[in-house]
C-alpha cells in the first residue's frame, strides 16, 4: 500500500509530532511524488533554502496543512518565477555567481529541467517568463567584459536561442511589464568577477539604472538613474498599473558623505525615479539595505524588507506615504497569499508570518515554523494544479 | 596618557583551563559528543541569561544610579552658594562616571534601550550613536536661547522644543564643561555663568532630569516593564515569550541579540569618529571607550558570579583558538585606547566587529540569519 503524504502527515499530527512543523523524518520522493497535485486549488509558497550546500533547494510550504517539501538542487537559489501559460513550471536560478537552473513541476513534484549558462556567463538569481510562457529571460553576465545581458530561454527546452544587453552592469531582478512586451531591468550597477567572487570590483564607477528594453527587439526603451549614485537598484515588482517599486541597497564605503539614503522608490511610466522617505530611526536600522519587494494592488501598498534591519515596511504607492512596518529577525522572503488578504513574510530561522493587507497587523494565528528550512531572500506563491 | 590595568575578566579569560573546569561544562563533555554539536540551545539560553543576570542589567542600574546621582549633585550644585569651582569640578567628575557607566552599557542597543523603532531611548542619551552626527553646535545654540529666554514661558517652549540631539549626556556634558557665552572651558569662567545666569541652573536641572527620565526607562525595562507588558524585558526574552506577548518584536534569541547588537558596537567604533567626536570637553573618550572593552571582556568571560561563560562554550566546542585570537584582538584594541591611536583603534574594532560577526557565532553555533550576514 502507498502510504500518502496527506495520510502520513495527518498521522503524525495525530501523535502529536510535526503540528506547526514539516514533516522532515523522510525526504519527498520516500512516501509521495505528487504532493502538489493532491492539493488542487491549495495554496504553496516556493522559496531557495538551505544554509549550505549539502542542503541547498528549491522548498515549498502548504500553509493550509501546515507541512512543506523541497527538491535538492546543486546550487544555492535566489529567486523563483512561475510559468504564466504553464502553470506547472516553476523556475530557481541560481544566485551570482552561479551558473544554474532548475524548473520544478508542481504536478508531478520533481525536477524537471535544467539550465546552465552559456561559457563566460554566469546568472544573478533573477529572470521571468515572457508573456505567453514560450519564452523564458534571465540576468546574467558576460563575465570577460562585465556586460550584463539578458539571455532568452526556450521555455520547453531551456535552449538558450538569444541574448541581449541589459544596457548596465549586474542586472538583478528583471520583471515583464502590463504590456507584456516590456522588460524591466534592475541593473545593480556592481561588477563582480567569478575570480573574485562576490566582491564589488567597481565601487568608484558603478553606475546602477532602471532600464526598460523591448523583450522583442532587445531596444532599450529609457533607462532613470536616482540622485544618490551609490545606490544600487536590485530589486523590483510591478503593479497592475505599470508602477514599479524598486528596492535599494547603498554602498556605504564608496560614499563621500553621512547622508541616509532612502532604500525604497517607485518608478511611474512617464515620470522620474520617486523615494520613498521614512522617519530617520527606521531608516538607519536597515542598514543601508532592502532584500526584497512585492506590491498588493488592491490597497496599492508596496511591501520591502530589510533583513540587516529585522523590518519590513510598507508604503502607499499614490501618496507615497509609510503606512507601517512590521520588525521580524532576519525577514527577507516576501508575496501575498492567494487570497490577498496578508503579506506573507519568511527567514532564514524557517519561521513566516503573515501580515493583515489592511491592518498591517501580525495574524499570530497564521505564523507558521518549519525548523528544518532556511528560507532564502526570495518567496513566491502560487496554487496547486 | 591614561593607562588601564587588567581587569578580572581579562584573567579570567586567559585562564582556559581553569574555565573549563566549570561543573556545567563538564557535564557535556563527558558526554562525548563531538564539537559543536554538544552545545545545545540550552546551554546557551543558560549562558546568555548569565549575562543579562550579571552584566547587562548591572550595567543598566550603575547607568540608572550615576544619572541619579547626577541629577541630586546638579541640583546641590544649583542650591544657594554652591557654585564654586571644588563643587563643579566635582559636579563634572559626576558626568564622567555617568558617562562611563553609559559606555559600559552602549553596546546592548536593544530592547530597553529601543523601546520604540521610530523613536528609539538610546538617540535621547547618546545622540551620535545613531550614526554619527556630531551634535555640539545645535545644542549650543538651544543653550543660548535658554539662558536668554526672558520669560518662564519662553524658556518652557524652548525646552518643549529640544530635539533628540539636543538633550541628554552631550547636553550636559557641554552645559558643565564650558562657559555658554565664550565657549570658554576654565573652572572659573563656568562656575561664574552658574552664579550669574539662574537660567543655567534651571537648564541644568532639567537635562539632568529629561536624562533621568530615559536612563529610569531602560533599566525598568530591563527589569520591571518593558513596554507596558508589566513583564520585564529580562523575563520576556530569556523565556522567549517576546512574540507571544508582543506583535512587533523581531523574535530572535537572547543570545543572537546580545551578539549582533555587541558586533553593531564595534562596527560603530571602526566607522564613526567617536574618538574625536565623543566626551571630548570632558577629555574622558578613551575611558569610556575603555569600559566597553572591559564590558566586552565580561561578557565573554563571565564574572565571579557566571556558572557557564560563552567563551567556556567555545572552548568546549573546540574553538580554543578563537577565545585565544580574540582575547589577542581585545588586547590590540586596548593598546589603541592606551595610546589614543585612531587609526589603530579603528583597525581593531573593525577586527572585533569581524569576530562578533563569523568567529563568535561558529564557535558558539548559532546563526545570525542568512539573509542578514549573506543577502544578495
Amino acid at each position: 500500500m502507498t502510504l500518502s503524504r496527506r495520510v502520513f502527515s495527518q498521522g503524525l499530527l495525530k501523535l502529536g509530532i510535526g503540528a506547526g512543523a514539516s514533516v522532515p523524518l523522510l525526504s519527498h520522493s520516500a512516501f509521495y511524488s505528487n504532493w502538489f497535485s493532491s492539493k488542487k486549488n491549495n495554496e504553496y509558497w516556493l522559496s531557495a533554502q538551505g544554509r549550505d550546500s549539502e542542503n541547498y533547494s528549491l522548498g515549498w510550504v502548504n500553509p493550509t496543512s501546515e507541512s512543506s517539501d523541497n527538491v535538492a538542487a546543486k546550487f544555492r537559489g535566489h529567486g523563483l518565477c512561475q510559468n504564466p501559460a504553464k502553470r506547472e513550471q516553476i523556475i530557481m536560478f541560481s544566485r551570482r555567481p552561479g551558473t544554474q537552473g532548475i524548473r520544478l513541476n508542481i504536478t508531478t513534484n520533481e525536477q524537471d529541467g535544467v539550465f546552465d549558462c552559456a561559457e563566460d556567463r554566469h546568472m544573478h538569481g533573477h529572470g521571468c517568463y515572457s508573456a505567453d510562457g514560450k519564452l523564458l529571460f534571465c540576468a546574467e553576465t558576460k563575465i570577460s567584459t562585465g556586460e550584463g545581458k539578458i539571455t532568452v530561454r526556450d521555455s520547453e527546452t531551456l535552449e538558450l536561442i538569444n541574448e541581449f544587453s541589459s544596457f548596465g552592469i549586474g542586472p538583478h531582478e528583471i520583471a515583464l511589464m502590463p504590456d507584456g512586451l516590456t522588460l524591466v531591468v534592475a541593473n545593480g550597477g556592481l561588477l563582480t568577477h567569478s575570480d573574485s567572487g562576490r566582491k564589488i570590483l567597481n565601487l568608484n564607477t558603478m553606475r546602477s539604472t532602471l532600464s526598460y528594453i523591448d523583450s522583442r527587439t532587445g531596444k532599450l526603451i529609457s533607462e532613470h538613474l536616482l540622485p544618490e549614485t551609490k545606490a544600487s537598484i536590485r530589486h523590483l515588482n510591478v503593479a497592475e498599473d505599470g508602477t514599479v517599486a524598486i528596492a535599494l541597497q547603498v554602498q556605504r564605503k564608496a560614499m563621500t558623505h553621512n547622508e541616509l539614503t532612502p532604500l525604497a522608490a517607485i518608478h511611474k511610466p512617464g515620470q522620474e525615479i520617486k523615494l520613498l522617505a521614512a522617519p530617520e530611526a527606521l531608516m538607519v536600522k536597515l542598514n543601508d539595505y532592502m532584500g526584497s519587494v512585492v506590491i498588493h494592488n488592491e490597497t496599492r501598498l508596496a511591501a520591502f524588507t530589510s533583513p540587516k534591519g529585522d523590518l519590513a515596511m510598507f508604503w502607499h504607492l499614490d501618496d507615497l506615504s509609510l503606512q507601517g512596518y512590521h520588525a521580524f529577525h532576519d525577514v527577507c522572503g516576501l508575496t501575498i497569499s492567494q487570497d490577498k488578504q496578508y503579506f506573507v513574510l519568511s527567514n532564514s530561522a524557517g519561521k513566516i508570518r503573515q501580515i493583515d493587507v489592511h491592518s498591517l497587523k501580525q495574524d499570530k494565528t497564521k505564523s507558521l515554523y518549519f525548523p528544518n528550512k532556511s528560507w532564502d531572500n526570495h518567496m513566491i506563491s502560487v496554487i496547486g494544479l | 596618557m591614561t593607562t588601564f590595568p587588567p581587569t578580572s575578566a581579562v584573567l579570567k579569560s586567559i585562564a582556559l583551563a581553569s574555565v573549563l573546569l566549570s561543573p556545567a561544562l563538564l557535564l557535556s563533555a563527558c558526554g562525548g559528543t563531538s564539537s559543536s554539536s554538544s552545545t545545545g540551545n540550552t546551554e546557551l539560553n543558560v549562558a546568555a541569561t548569565e549575562v543579562i543576570d550579571n552584566t547587562i542589567i548591572p550595567a543598566a542600574t550603575r547607568f540608572q544610579q550615576q544619572v541619579e546621582d547626577l541629577v541630586s549633585e546638579s541640583q546641590s550644585f544649583c542650591s544657594a552658594s554652591n557654585t564654586t569651582t571644588d563643587n563643579l569640578a566635582t559636579l563634572q567628575q559626576q558626568w564622567i562616571e555617568a558617562n562611563l557607566a553609559w559606555y559600559e552599557l552602549l553596546p546592548y542597543r536593544f530592547g530597553p534601550m529601543i523601546n520604540s523603532e521610530v523613536l528609539p531611548t538610546y538617540i535621547f542619551i547618546d545622540n551620535y550613536r545613531q550614526r554619527g552626527n556630531d551634535a555640539h553646535d545645535t545644542i549650543r545654540g538651544k543653550i543660548d536661547a535658554l539662558i536668554t529666554a526672558n520669560s518662564d514661558a519662553a524658556y518652557n517652549a524652548e525646552l518643549s522644543t529640544l530635539g533628540a540631539n539636543s538633550q541628554g549626556l552631550l547636553a550636559l556634558e557641554i552645559a558643565l564643561f564650558e562657559e555658554a557665552a565664550s565657549q570658554s572651558q576654565l573652572a572659573p569662567d563656568i562656575a561664574a555663568e552658574f552664579l550669574n545666569s539662574p537660567r543655567k541652573c534651571q537648564l541644568l536641572n532639567d537635562f539632568a532630569s529629561k536624562l533621568l527620565t530615559r536612563a529610569n526607562d531602560v533599566q525598568q525595562g530591563w527589569t520591571n516593564d518593558y513596554r507596558e507588558t508589566g513583564i520585564s524585558y529580562r523575563d520576556l526574552i530569556v523565556n522567549n515569550q517576546l512574540e507571544d506577548v508582543l506583535d512587533d518584536e523581531a523574535g530572535e534569541l537572547a543570545i543572537k541579540k546580545i551578539t549582533i547588537s555587541v558586533q553593531e558596537f564595534y562596527d560603530y567604533l571602526g566607522k564613526r569618529d567617536v574618538a574625536t567626536n565623543a566626551a571630548q570637553l570632558s577629555d574622558s573618550i578613551w575611558q569610556a571607550l575603555e569600559k566597553s572593552l572591559a564590558n566586552t571582556e565580561e561578557l565573554l568571560a563571565g564574572t565571579t558570579a557566571t556558572n557557564l561563560s560563552l567563551n567556556a562554550i567555545m572552548a568546549n566546542n573546540r574553538f580554543e583558538q578563537t577565545v585565544l585570537d580574540i582575547t589577542d584582538n581585545i588586547q590590540t584594541l586596548r593598546s589603541a585606547f592606551e595610546e589614543e591611536n585612531i587609526v589603530d583603534m579603528k583597525a581593531a574594532a573593525a577586527i572585533l566587529d569581524g569576530n562578533f560577526k563569523r568567529e563568535i557565532p561558529e564557535a558558539l553555533n548559532i546563526n545570525l540569519g542568512l539573509n542578514f550576514s549573506d543577502g544578495d
